[in-house]
């Protein structure tokens, strides 16, 4: 049986694999931390669920105008309201989805949810554990992969 | 030029498609955001052809696909997903679909495939 820590370890490979293969413009990774409050601040975030053989919620976390910058960045075109949050629900959907592709060409079976975008400050609880990896995008900004686990649906 | 039903739950993902069909020589002649829609407006436009996503609300790509199929057996439709898992691919084959792209794509593999479908 794999253990919880070794599903967190795949899951943050295959999800930083996936940032990197979505988002073709440099980007510098830091070190991944454990964050132990049962509640979450963020600025402009979208979530996106998964289920199968691991279970749990990704959120990527930022603030509007990075998303902007990489919307423009990406797509050459200023995006704003409605047609910039579709465009990060899009951007959470692709890095999950092929998350969901790395993580089946190692064995495991993941499916995920539309995205659900959120904006302005708010918290988040239901979790038990939360893990970040804090981002940076050359010529865009900061931005947090934020990994969402319920410790009994992840083994 | 072929008349292609554009179908995402993302406005931004319709928005960029239609960009890259207008711009390969299609007509987009409808669009939509679910499963549900899809089926919908392909038996009232009767398209050339559909891209569709899977992870959608109200009802997801493979299923539509699936009815879309049952009601026109000749309906070409190319799935554009962000689930490339072969597992997921070899689904959509079996459930009739011409070709898969995987997001995020280039418009020269979308329109490739859709020059090979239309043939």
């Amino acid at each position: 049986m794999v253990s919880f820590n070794e599903n967190v370890s795949e899951l943050l490979v295959c999800i930083m694999d996936s940032v990197k293969q979505v988002v073709p413009i440099p980007l510098n990774t830091e070190a991944p931390y454990l964050h132990d409050a049962t509640e979450l601040q963020t600025g402009m975030c979208v979530l996106v669920g998964f289920t199968g053989d691991i279970a749990g919620r990704i959120l990527i976390d930022g603030h509007s105008e990075s998303f902007g910058k990489l919307g423009e960045t990406m797509f050459g075109m200023a995006l704003e309201g409605e047609m910039l949050h579709s465009f990060v629900g899009e951007v959470a959907n692709m890095v999950a989805g092929n998350m969901c592709t790395l993580i089946s060409q190692r064995g495991r079976k993941v499916d995920i949810t539309p995205p659900t975008i959120m904006e302005g400050e708010m918290k988040l609880y239901g979790f038990e554990k939360a893990i970040f990896v804090p981002f940076t995008i050359d010529h865009v900004g900061e931005m947090n992969i934020i990994l969402l686990l319920q410790k009994e649906k992840a083994v | 030029m072929a008349n292609i039903l554009v179908v995402d739950d993302a406005a931004f993902m319709r928005m960029m498609l239609k960009d890259i069909l207008i711009k390969g020589g299609y007509q987009v002649v409808g669009e939509a955001a679910n499963g549900l829609e899809a089926i919908d407006q392909y038996d009232k436009l009767k398209p050339d052809l559909v891209t569709m996503d899977i992870t959608m609300p109200k009802m997801e790509g493979i299923e539509a696909l699936t009815r879309i199929k049952q009601n026109d057996p000749k309906a070409r439709v190319i799935m554009c997903s962000a689930m490339g898992q072969q597992l997921m691919v070899v689904q959509a084959i079996q459930a009739g679909a011409k070709d898969f792209v995987v997001k995020p794509f280039q418009a020269e593999r979308v329109l490739e495939a859709i020059k090979k479908v239309l043939a």
